[in-house]
C-alpha cells in the first residue's frame, strides 16, 4: 500500500518502528532449505560484558551489508549471534561488585559466586544484544548462542576429552606467564611487550677449586637465588676448561656446576650467562636439557619464599636491592650498565608478568597447527586483504604450545578428576564417581577454568550443533565469510582454523574479511585517557543508524584503519530523505 | 507518492524516450558494478558508486529531464513515471545493506510487490538494458549542456536570462533531440541546429562534437556590463596611480625594506595586466 514519505524525516522515529516490524515478520530467520545454496556469518561473540563501542559498529555494520546482500540475492542465509562469557572480565567486574559489598569470593565459595555471575550476566547480559539491534544487525535471534550455555559447553568438554585422548592435551611442568595480580597464568599471546630502562649488573662467582672467577650479568639479580647452574657455549674458547667444574655463589654459598649449552651466546655479554630454570622460558629449556635442578623462589603474589633463604618475606624490588648491596659487601658486583631491554606486562593489567614454573594443562600445537597451515596456504582458507596471511603464517609457523589453565572460577571447568589414592588423573565428559584406575571414589575434580578463547575456538561449528550432526550443521557448515580486526588473527581466527580442521576436517570459513580499526579525526586510537572515544549509540541517537552506517561503510578499504568523524555523518540521511521525497515534489 | 493503489508494480514501460534508455543502461551498468565490487568485499567502492549514481545523474540529471514530460501529461508523463519509479525502486534496492531502515521507508511509499525490501531481489544486469548507442547520444548532448552551464557560470550570468543557443554540428540528428533538455537545464530560449554559423558579438564554445555560439546580447546587458567594467576600470586605474606614485618616490625607495617594494612592483604588474583585460572586454562589448 502505497504511502506518504513524512516531511521531515527523523531516524528515530523510524528506525524502532521498522526493526520491529521486520521482527514480527521474521525476516532474518534461517530454516534449512536444501534447495537453496547457504551463506552464513558467524558473528564474533561480544563479551557480555561490553558496551557497543565504535570497533562493533564498524564490524556489525560490514556483515550486516554481506548479510543483506546476499540474502536479496536468494541465498539461504544465516547470520548465527550470540555472546561470550569472557572468563577474565565478567570474573574482574563481579569480584569488583562484590568488594564494594564487602564480600571475597572465599566468602561465598564457588557455588555462591557462580549463582551471582549467573544472575549478572541474566541482568546485563543481554545489553550488548539490544545495541547491536540498534544498528539494524538481521541476525537470526531466534538462534542466539552464548559460549557458557549447555551446547557449547557440551562441545567444549567434548574437545578436551578427545585431544586429551590423543594426546594433544597434557598436563605439564612449564614455564608459564603469571601475573602476580591476576593471580592467574596467562597465554604467550596475552603478554604484551614493552621496551623499559634497566641496568645489567655484572657479578663475579668465584670457582671452587682455584682462585678463578666466571663473571656474569643479569637484569634480575633478584632472581640469583633460583640460579642452578651457568651455561657457557661449547665452542667457546675461553670457558672450554671451566666446563664441568663448580662455582660457590657468593652470599648464597650455593654451589652449582659450569655447564655446555648453545643458549649461551659467544658475542653476548661475558659469554657466560646464569641459569634459573623456574623463573625464565629460555633457562627452563636449558635445565631439560642440562638436567638442572627447578628451584622456585617466588611466591604467588610477587614476594620471595623460603628457598631464597635469608631474602624470603621481601618484595621483588626489595630482594633486588638487598642483593646487590650483599653482593657487592662481597666483592662480587664488578659493575653496572645501563640497558634497555623488552619487559612482558599483562594485557589486562599491565603488570610485569613472572615468569614461573607451574603445573598447567596445555595443548600439543605443532601437530595441529600443521593441517592449519595447509589449508590457508592451499587456498581454503583466503584473507582479504591477502597480506595478512603473513601475521597468520609467522604465529603458526612458530608456534608454542597453549596454556589453556586459568585460575579463575567463572568459565569452562576441567573436565579432569585427580584420585587422592592413586594419584591418577581422570579425564571425562561425563562426570565420573570413581578413578578411572584404582576405583577410588575420593576424586576431587580440577578447580581451574579453561582459557576463554578454547570455547571461542569452537564458534563456527559448536554454535551449529556439533558435536550433534544437526540439520543446520549439514547444511550451513563451512560458513561463508568471517568479518574481524586484524588483532585477534591469532587469539580467534587462527584457533577457529586449526579447531576445525582437527575436530571437523573442514575449514570453518572460506574468507577472512579482514578491517582495521576505527581511529577519530586526528588519526588516534580512540582510548579512555585521550578522551576521544566515539559512543556510537550517542550518533544513533543523534544522526540515525543509516547514517552511522553509510559513514562506517565508506570509510572502509579492506584491512585499514579509518579515521571517523561526526562531521561527515549527517549528510548522506539528509539528502537520501530529499531523494525519497522527489516524486512527491515533481508530480 | 501521490500514486493510486491500482499503479503497477515497477516495471519498464514501451516507448522508452533516449533519457529512459540512457538511465537505465546507467542503471544496468550501476548494477553490475556494485554487485561485483561487493562480491570482491570492496564495500566502500560500492557505496560511494551508489551514492554518485543517485546525486550525479538520478537526480542532478534525470528527474530534471524527465520533468519535462511529467508536466506534458498524457502517455508520455506515464512512461517517464514508469522510468522514475523503476530506477528509484531498484537503486533503494542496492542501496539497502548499507542504509537498511530509510531505504525500507522510501521503498514502501513506491508503488511494490512483496512485503519488504529486505527480502525483494537483487537487481541484476541484463542484457535488455543495454543502450550503449543512447548512452553515447547522452554523454554528447551532456557535454554540450554542461559547456554552456559552465560557460555562464563563468559570465555570471543568471539562469533566469534565456539565450537563444546556436548548434553547429554534424551530428544534427542527435542535437534535434536535445532541443528540449538545452531549455530546461541550460536556460535555452530557443535552440537552432545547423552546419554552420557565423554570428557576430556571439560567444563561442567549443564541445568534441559541436560549436555552440550564444549572442553576447542575450547573455548580456551592455549597458550594465559596460557601465560595471567602466567602474573596475576606474577603481584599477586608482590604485595603480597610487602604487606607481610610491614606486616614483626616492624617499620611498630609500626607506621601504626591499620585500615590501617588490611586492608594490608586483601589484603595478597584475593591475596593468587586469586594466589591459578590462579594455579588452570593452572593446568585444562593441
Amino acid at each position: 500500500m502505497a504511502k506518504e514519505l513524512a516531511k521531515q524525516y527523523d531516524p528515530k522515529d523510524v528506525e524502532d518502528r521498522i526493526y520491529a516490524s521486520w521482527l514480527e515478520g521474521k525476516y532474518f530467520h534461517a530454516k534449512v532449505d536444501e534447495t537453496k545454496k547457504p551463506y552464513t556469518i558467524v558473528i564474533p561473540p561480544p563479551n557480555i560484558t561490553g558496551q557497543l563501542h565504535m570497533g562493533h559498529a564498524l564490524d556489525n555494520t560490514l556483515q550486516d551489508i554481506l548479510i543483506r546482500f546476499r540474502r536479496m540475492q536468494g541465498f539461504d542465509t544465516l547470520w548465527l549471534p550470540g555472546t561470550d562469557h569472557a572468563s577474565i572480565a565478567t570474573e574482574a567486574k563481579i569480584v569488583e561488585a562484590m568488594k564494594a559489598e564487602g564480600i571475597t569470593k572465599e566468602d561465598i565459595g564457588r557455588e555462591g559466586f557462580l549463582e551471582r555471575a549467573w544472575d549478572w550476566k541474566a541482568q546485563y547480559g543481554g545489553r550488548i544484544i539490544e545495541q547491536l539491534k540498534k544498528m539494524g544487525s538481521s541476525c537470526d535471534w531466534d538462534r542466539e548462542r552464548f559460549t557458557l550455555d549447555e551446547g557449547c559447553s557440551k562441545a567444549v568438554k567434548e574437545v578436551f576429552v578427545n585431544l586429551y585422548e590423543k594426546g594433544l592435551i597434557y598436563r605439564g611442568e612449564r614455564i608459564i606467564n603469571w601475573c602476580t595480580h591476576c593471580k592467574t597464568s596467562i597465554s604467550d599471546a596475552e603478554v604484551e611487550y614493552e621496551e623499559q630502562d634497566g641496568n645489567f649488573w655484572h657479578f663475579r662467582y668465584p670457582l671452587k677449586d682455584g682462585d678463578g672467577y666466571i663473571e656474569v650479568a643479569t637484569t634480575r639479580p633478584e632472581t640469583i637465588p633460583g640460579d642452578t647452574a651457568i651455561a657457557v657455549h661449547p665452542d667457546d674458547e675461553r670457558y672450554t676448561h671451566l666446563i664441568g667444574k663448580t662455582v660457590i655463589m657468593p652470599v648464597i654459598g650455593r654451589e652449582i656446576p659450569i655447564v655446555a649449552d648453545s643458549y649461551a651466546k659467544m658475542d653476548k655479554g661475558t659469554g657466560a650467562v646464569k641459569i634459573t630454570p623456574a623463573h625464565d622460558p629460555n633457562d627452563f629449556e636449558v635445565g631439560i636439557r642440562c638436567n638442572l635442578p627447578v628451584l622456585n623462589v617466588m611466591t604467588d603474589d610477587g614476594f620471595m619464599n623460603e628457598n631464597a633463604g635469608k631474602y624470603a618475606g621481601m618484595n621483588l624490588m626489595e630482594c633486588r636491592k638487598a642483593i646487590i648491596a650483599d653482593l657487592d659487601a662481597a666483592g662480587a658486583l664488578v659493575k653496572i650498565e645501563p640497558t634497555k631491554h623488552e619487559v612482558g606486562t599483562c594485557y589486562r593489567c599491565h603488570t610485569s608478568v613472572e615468569p614461573r614454573v607451574s603445573k598447567q594443562w596445555f595443548v600439543k600445537m605443532e601437530p595441529l597447527a600443521k593441517p592449519a597451515i595447509k589449508v590457508v596456504r592451499d587456498g581454503k582458507v583466503k584473507f582479504i586483504p591477502e597480506r595478512f596471511d603473513k601475521i597468520y603464517f609467522n604465529w603458526m609457523e612458530n608456534i608454542r604450545d597453549w596454556c589453556i589453565s586459568r585460575q579463575l572460577w567463572w568459565g569452562h571447568r576441567i573436565p579432569a578428576w585427580y584420585c587422592a589414592e592413586c594419584g591418577e588423573i581422570t579425564v571425562s565428559k561425563e562426570t565420573p564417581d570413581k578413578c578411572c584406575k584404582c576405583g577410588s571414589s575420593n576424586i576431587t575434580q580440577d578447580p581451574d577454568t579453561l582459557d576463554t578463547w578454547f570455547s571461542s575456538a569452537l564458534w563456527p561449528f559448536s554454535t551449529l550443533g556439533w558435536p550433534e550432526k544437526t540439520p543446520e550443521l549439514m547444511h550451513y557448515y563451512p560458513t561463508s565469510t568471517l568479518v574481524t580486526g586484524y588483532d585477534i588473527i591469532f587469539f580467534w581466527v587462527a584457533r577457529m582454523i586449526f579447531s576445525a580442521c582437527e575436530q571437523m576436517n573442514e575449514v570453518p570459513f572460506d574468507t577472512v574479511f579482514i578491517h582495521g580499526i576505527v581511529r577519530d579525526e586526528l588519526g588516534r586510537k580512540m582510548s579512555k585517557s585521550l578522551g576521544n572515544g566515539i559512543d556510537p549509540l550517542l550518533v544513533i541517537d543523534k544522526y540515525g543508524a543509516d547514517a552511522l552506517r553509510f559513514t562506517l561503510a565508506t570509510g572502509n578499504s579492506p584491512g585499514n584503519d579509518m579515521r571517523y568523524s561526526d562531521k561527515k555523518v549527517e549528510a548522506p540521511v539528509t539528502s537520501l530523505t530529499r531523494f525519497g521525497m522527489l516524486p512527491v515534489s515533481s508530480l | 507518492m501521490n500514486l493510486t493503489e491500482d499503479e503497477k508494480a515497477p516495471h519498464i514501460p514501451a516507448d522508452l524516450a533516449l533519457e529512459d534508455k540512457w538511465i537505465l543502461s546507467q542503471f544496468n551498468n550501476l548494477a553490475k558494478e556494485v554487485t561485483d565490487n561487493l562480491d570482491k568485499f570492496e564495500l566502500g567502492i560500492a557505496v560511494q558508486k551508489l551514492y554518485d549514481f543517485i546525486w550525479d545523474l538520478f537526480c542532478d540529471w534525470y528527474i530534471e529531464l524527465a520533468k519535462i514530460r511529467l508536466q506534458k501529461g498524457g502517455a508520455e508523463a506515464e512512461t517517464s513515471r514508469a522510468v522514475l519509479v523503476y530506477v528509484m525502486s531498484e537503486t533503494l534496492k542496492l542501496l539497502h545493506p548499507f542504509m537498511p531502515f530509510i531505504t525500507e521507508e522510501i521503498w514502501q511509499t513506491l508503488p511494490h510487490d512483496g512485503e519488504t525490501i529486505m527480502l525483494s531481489a537483487w537487481p541484476t544486469f541484463s542484457e535488455e538494458l543495454v543502450f550503449t548507442e543512447d548512452e553515447e547520444k547522452m554523454g554528447i548532448i551532456m557535454d554540450a549542456i554542461r559547456a554552456v552551464r559552465n560557460r555562464r557560470s563563468e559570465m555570471n550570468v543568471p539562469p533566469s536570462r534565456k539565450a537563444h543557443v546556436y548548434i553547429a554540428t554534424d551530428k544534427k540528428d542527435i542535437f534535434d533531440l536535445a532541443v528540449v533538455f538545452m531549455q530546461r537545464l541550460a536556460s535555452a530560449s530557443d535552440v537552432t541546429v545547423g552546419d554552420s554559423f557565423s554570428i557576430d558579438g556571439s560567444v563561442s564554445i567549443v564541445t568534441a562534437d559541436a560549436k555552440i555560439y550564444i549572442p553576447m546580447g542575450d547573455l548580456v546587458d551592455f549597458e550594465a556590463e559596460r557601465k560595471r567594467l567602466m567602474k573596475e576600470k576606474e577603481a584599477a586605474e586608482k590604485k595603480l596611480a597610487q602604487i606607481n606614485g610610491k614606486l616614483n618616490n626616492p624617499g620611498f625607495l630609500a626607506k621601504a625594506p626591499q620585500n615590501v617594494i617588490d611586492g608594490q612592483k608586483a601589484d603595478a604588474e597584475k593591475l596593468t595586466e587586469k586594466i589591459k583585460m578590462i579594455d579588452e572586454s570593452l572593446a568585444s562589448l562593441g
